[in-house]
C-alpha cells in the first residue's frame, strides 16, 4: 500500500496559483498524481491547468473530497493556511514552504496533533509514493516504484539518495521528508514504525543531520524493528554552535552531533555508514544477498 | 537575534518586569554617587567569570572599573559599550527562564531555587521544568508550583512570570532568561540580568533602542543575498543547493582530505537569478577562497542559471572549479560550462568531490 499517501489520496494545493503551486499543479497532472483541487482566497472559480481553485479549504472539501493538503504560500501565512486545513478535516499537511517563525510552527503543529493529523514540515520536501502520488519536490521522472521506503529531514540530500538508488534500479515504496525547521511536526519514529507495518517496504534508509535529539528517540524504536535500516547521519564535520543552512542543524552540545548519533544508531542494529555514497555499496551488497 | 542586556532590560521595562536603574556608560549621570556594578555589554556568555561585571562603591571607582572592562575580551569579543546598574540589596537569587524544547515542541519554563549559577549544575530537587501549551498558555496551577518551589506568595510570582510569558510569546522570543533573579529584604522580586534570543524569521522587536553589532561580515552579506553562508578556515568554498546536501557534501569533502573555506546553502531565491549568484561568487572570492565546488541538484530551479553566473565569474580565471550538477536544463548548464579549462563538471557526486580535494590531471584540467 505504501505510507502517507496513495493512488486514493485526493490532494489540494493551497497556494496553486502562485508560480511555484503551478509547477507542482502541472507536474501532479504529467505523472498523474491525484490532484483534485487548488485553494487560493478570492481566486475561487478560476482553473489551474484545468484544476478547479476554490477560495477556502471547506469548499474544496466539500466539492472534491479532498483529504491531503500540500501548503506553499508565502512563510507569515502558513499557520494560517495549516489551521485552516485542519479545521477543513485534512488529516495529512505538507508544509513546503520554508522560514516559518517558530512560534508560529510551535501552535501549528501541537494543533495538528490535537487533530491527529500528519504534519509534515514546515520546510519539507514533500512525500512521494512512487507511481502512486506525489506530494514532494521530487520529479517522478526520476523515481521508481518498489520495496525501499527513505525516510529524511531533507529535501536536496533525499535527491541523493534517489540518485543510488536509480543507479541500481532500487525502486521506493514511500519518501518522506519530515523537514529541517527545529519544530516539525511528524516524527521520525512515527515513519519507521509505519514502514516497519507497511507490506510494501523490505528495508528502509534513515537520513538524518547534526542538531536535536530525535536519534535518542529513533534509536528506542529501530530496537523493535525487524526490517534491515541502513542510515547516515550528515554533518560528521559541521563545526560547533553554527546553524548550518537548516535552521535546525546546529550542535549545541555532543548529545547532538552526528558520531554520538552514528553509535546511537548502530547500537541499535542499523547499518550506518560515514560518508552518503557508501550507501551504494552497502544496499548493493544488501540485495545481493537477498538474491541468493 | 541575540540580545544585549542593555536592549533586554529595555523589553523587560516595555513588559513590567521590575529591573534596577541603569544606564549606558556615555550616560551615566555624573552626580549620581551610589554603589553600582558595572557589565560588560557583550553577546558571549559567561561574562562574569571572565572579569565582565565589577562592583563599585562610588563614582571614583567608577571609572577605573570601566576602563578594565573596556580593556578584556570576553570569549575574544570585546565590550560594545558597559551597562551601569544600581545595586540591588538581595537576601535571596533565583532562577527564571523559558526556552523552546524540540522535541516537546513547546515552550519550557524553567525555575530554579538558586540562581546566579549555572542551570546545569543545580540539583533536580531544586528545579522545575514546566512545558506550556502554546495554544493554551500560562496556567495558574503551574504559578501554584513555581510559588511552592521558591516560598514565595503566588501574587509575587504571577506578576513576573506572566509578564515574561507575554514577553515571550509577543516578541517571538526562543529565549527569556532571568539569571539571577533577585529576592529583595521587602519580598520583591527583580531581574538581575537579561538574556534573550528572538527569532530571526519573525519581525525585529519594535521600540527597542538597539546597539551597533559587529558582525561577521561574510556570513551578512551572504544572508542578504537571501542564502546561507558558514565561514571556515580551509581550502574550498563549497556551494550547494540545500541545507541537507550541504552537509553530507562538506563530510565527503573532508574524507578526501579536503578542507572547506565556506559552506554556502544556496536557499530559494539566489537560484533564480545569475546576478544574485554572481555576487554571491564575488563574496567567496573575496574571502579569499582557493578552490571552488559546487554542487547543485534542482528539481524546481534551473541549472543553467547558476551555470551562466559561474561561467561569468570563474570561468577561464586561475581558480580550481568542480562544478557537479543534475536536473532541469542540465544540458545547457554543461555547455556553458564546456569551453573552460579550469572548470571540471561532473554528474557524479564522489568523482567531483574527489576531484576537488585532490585536483584532476587528465583532459585539460587543473591539478
Amino acid at each position: 500500500m505504501a505510507i502517507i499517501v496513495n493512488e486514493k489520496s485526493k490532494i489540494l494545493i493551497q497556494g496553486i496559483t502562485g508560480s511555484v503551486g503551478k509547477g507542482f499543479a502541472k507536474r501532479m497532472l504529467v505523472y498523474h498524481s491525484p490532484l483534485v483541487a487548488g485553494v487560493t482566497p478570492n481566486k475561487g472559480g478560476q482553473f489551474v491547468h484545468g484544476v478547479p481553485v476554490y477560495n477556502s479549504v471547506e469548499e474544496a472539501v466539500y466539492k472534491e473530497y479532498a483529504d491531503t493538503s500540500l501548503i506553499i504560500v508565502p512563510p507569515k501565512l502558513v499557520e494560517q493556511a495549516a489551521l485552516e486545513a485542519i479545521d477543513a478535516g485534512i488529516k495529512t499537511i505538507v508544509v513546503y514552504s520554508e522560514g516559518v517563525p517558530i512560534h508560529d510552527s510551535m501552535r501549528l503543529v501541537q494543533y495538528a496533533n490535537l487533530h491527529r493529523v500528519n504534519l509534515f514540515g514546515p520546510n519539507s520536501a514533500g512525500v512521494v509514493s512512487p507511481g502512486k502520488a506525489n506530494v514532494s519536490d521530487i520529479d517522478d521522472s526520476i523515481l521508481r516504484q518498489g520495496k525501499i521506503g527513505v525516510v529524511s529531514r531533507s529535501g536536496t540530500l533525499t535527491y541523493e539518495i534517489v540518485e543510488i538508488l536509480k543507479k541500481q534500479q532500487i525502486g521506493i515504496s514511500t519518501i518522506v521528508c519530515l523537514g529541517g525547521d527545529p519544530i516539525v511536526g511528524v516524527h521520525q519514529r512515527d515513519i519507521l514504525e509505519l514502514f516497519e507495518q507497511d507490506e510494501d517496504t523490505d528495508a528502509v534508509i534513515y537520513i538524518g543531520e547534526i542538531g536535536g535529539t530525535d536519534e535518542v528517540t529513533v534509536a528506542e524504536t529501530l530496537k523493535g524493528m525487524n526490517k534491515p535500516v541502513f542510515a547516515y547521519i550528515a554533518g560528521q564535520y559541521a563545526p560547533k554552535n553554527k546553524r548550518m543552512g537548516h535552521a535546525g542543524a546546529i550542535i549545541n552540545n555532543e548529545n547532538e552531533s552526528a558520531s554520538r548519533k552514528r553509535e546511537l544508531l548502530e547500537l541499535s542494529g542499523a547499518k550506518v555508514v560515514k560518508v552518503v555514497t557508501e550507501l551504494e555499496g552497502l544496499l548493493k551488497n544488501y540485495f545481493n544477498s537477498q538474491k541468493v | 537575534m541575540k540580545l544585549f542586556e542593555y536592549e533586554g532590560k529595555q523589553l523587560f521595562k516595555a513588559y513590567d518586569i521590575p529591573v534596577a536603574n541603569g544606564w549606558l556608560a556615555a550616560n551615566y549621570p555624573n552626580d549620581l554617587n551610589k554603589p553600582v556594578i558595572a557589565k560588560a555589554q557583550v553577546l558571549t556568555g559567561g561574562r562574569g567569570k571572565q572579569g565582565g561585571i565589577i562592583a563599585v562603591n562610588d563614582i571614583k571607582s567608577l571609572a577605573s572599573a570601566l576602563k578594565t572592562i573596556y580593556e578584556k575580551t570576553f570569549n575574544g569579543e570585546m565590550a560594545t559599550d558597559i551597562y551601569i546598574e544600581e545595586q540591588i540589596d538581595f537576601t535571596k537569587e533565583f532562577y527564571l527562564s523559558i526556552i523552546i524544547d524540540r522535541n516537546l515542541k513547546s515552550p519550557l519554563l524553567i525555575v530554579s531555587y538558586e540562581g546566579g549559577v549555572n542551570i546545569e549544575e543545580v540539583p533536580h530537587d531544586k528545579l522545575l521544568k514546566i512545558p506550556i501549551n502554546p495554544l493554551l498558555g500560562l496556567q495558574s496551577y503551574m504559578i501554584n508550583k513555581i510559588s511552592t518551589l521558591l516560598m514565595i506568595a503566588p501574587e509575587k510570582v504571577e506578576g513576573i512570570v506572566s509578564n515574561l510569558w507575554n514577553l515571550f510569546k509577543m516578541e517571538q522570543a526562543s529565549l527569556v532568561e532571568i539569571n539571577p533573579l533577585f529576592l529583595t529584604k521587602d519580598g520583591d522580586l527583580i531581574a538581575g540580568d537579561a538574556k534573550i534570543i528572538v527569532d530571526e524569521a519573525a519581525d525585529t522587536p519594535t521600540n527597542v533602542n538597539l546597539l551597533p553589532r559587529k558582525v561577521n561580515s561574510f556570513e551578512q552579506n551572504i544572508s542578504n543575498l537571501g542564502a546561507v553562508g558558514v565561514e571556515m578556515d580551509g581550502d574550498i568554498s563549497i556551494v550547494t543547493s540545500g541545507a541537507g546536501l550541504g552537509l553530507a557534501t562538506l563530510d565527503l569533502v573532508r574524507s578526501k582530505d579536503g578542507t572547506a573555506r565556506a559552506l554556502i546553502d544556496l536557499g530559494g531565491h539566489v537560484i533564480h537569478d545569475v546576478n544574485l549568484a554572481r555576487e554571491l561568487i564575488v563574496e567567496l572570492k573575496k574571502l579569499g577562497s582557493k578552490k571552488f565546488y559546487f554542487n547543485f541538484y534542482f528539481q524546481v530551479a534551473e541549472c543553467s542559471t547558476l551555470a551562466e553566473a559561474i561561467a561569468k565569474e570563474l570561468g577561464g580565471t586561475h581558480y580550481p572549479v568542480v562544478v557537479r550538477l543534475k536536473g532541469k536544463k542540465e544540458k545547457i548548464a554543461r555547455q556553458l560550462l564546456s569551453e573552460y579549462s579550469n572548470v571540471y563538471v561532473t554528474d557524479s557526486l564522489e568523482d567531483a568531490c574527489i576531484s576537488i580535494s585532490k585536483g584532476v590531471c587528465e583532459n585539460g584540467h587543473y591539478c
